[in-house]
């Protein structure tokens, strides 16, 4: 199936030239001019299916399908596999069980997709209940949570691009201010009753 | 595996805690890294599979810069007053809104990105402003065209 390519205002289909890597169009719908740039995996559109070759007898099979002539080695763990068990990540050449352990791995060459910010959660945690007021009251449970988040996940903070440790810092400072304001408030309130 | 930023979402949306998308150049693939507040998403593309990138030109800047232009006018209306807290607060008002009123003229026009692949078909916020596009152009598509013929090839 042929590529096609939209118009990135209204998704309608552009009337796109085969040739030529960077194109002026204008979008038939809603008129918009729309600079594309075309690269050569638009020529040659790679969903296809998988061409499935079943094995001869002298030949290597799939780790998976032992009918299935193997076409490559997994980068990962080596296994043989079949057009149909290869997965292409970049220039990797994977099976499923390797990309699942992937996509756990925390690090740069891992495929991690997400990970918790417990800065931003430590400084939300203190902020949000004081800045509502209405709902300062709840600081009394928030600030000790957010003085945790900042001491345990400081060292333990994980993201896959270089994050700043300064929330952390703000967070476990704004805790210790409000946690001291609780501690006064409440020395006050015995030495009433007192 | 180093990654080298291209775009940052814009400095007034750093700023708001939480709610940015920023664009890194990895040795094979994009990164797109979503922060939504308390989590932060990483979405790879790998340059053999980038199909074509299109741009448009939006009036969101217009929209934008009238808006804090306006909000900057309110506040200011506010100095009419003779009441220092009432001046006080709308000078301070005043000066955010045509911080960011002006911030986003000097930015420049805004456009609408987006990066399309056999599957999918993704906008970029972080490129959406003409000068970032261009700029951040000039090296992505080095890259692209580069990996697409490795890929050929192979």
């Amino acid at each position: 199936m042929a590529a096609t390519l939209s118009c990135p205002r209204c998704s309608e289909t552009l009337p796109v030239s085969r040739t030529g890597s960077r194109q002026s169009l204008e979008c038939p719908a809603c008129r918009a001019e729309v600079e594309a740039f075309i690269f050569p995996a638009f020529q040659n559109d790679q969903v296809a299916h998988p061409q499935i070759e079943i094995a001869q007898e002298s030949e290597a099979v799939c780790f998976f399908h032992s009918r299935y002539r193997a076409a490559t080695p997994c980068d990962q763990c080596g296994r043989f596999l079949c057009r149909l068990c290869t997965i292409d990540v970049g220039a990797r050449r994977l099976c499923a069980e390797c990309l699942a352990q992937l996509r756990k791995q925390k690090d740069e060459t891992g495929l991690i997709h997400h990970a918790a910010l417990f800065d931003n959660t430590a400084l939300f945690l203190v902020m949000a209940p004081t800045i509502t007021i209405a709902l300062s009251f709840l600081t009394a449970i928030s600030a000790p949570a957010a003085l945790f988040l900042s001491l345990y996940y400081w060292p333990r903070q994980w993201t896959l691009l270089r994050r700043s440790r300064l929330r952390f810092g703000v967070a476990g400072l704004l805790s210790i201010l409000v946690i001291a304001g609780w501690a006064v408030l409440i020395y006050n309130i015995v030495k009433g009753y007192r | 595996m180093a990654y080298t930023r291209i775009s940052n979402g814009g400095w007034l949306m750093s700023i708001v805690p939480g709610l940015r998308t920023k664009l890194y150049l990895g040795p094979d693939h994009l990164l797109v890294v979503e922060q939504l507040v308390l989590i932060e998403r990483y979405k790879r593309f790998y340059y053999r599979d980038i199909q074509a990138i299109t741009r448009t030109n939006s009036a969101r800047w217009l929209v934008l810069c009238g808006m804090w232009a306006f909000l900057t006018l309110l506040s200011a209306s506010v100095l009419l007053l003779h009441q220092p807290v009432a001046i006080a607060a709308g000078t301070i008002f005043a000066l955010i809104f045509g911080f960011a009123s002006i911030h986003g003229v000097i930015r420049g026009p805004t456009c609408i990105v987006r990066l399309q692949t056999a599957i999918q078909c993704y906008r970029i916020a972080s490129l959406e402003r003409v000068r970032d596009f261009r700029k951040g152009m000039e090296r992505i598509e080095v890259l692209i065209r580069s990996a697409s013929e490795a890929a050929t090839r192979y």
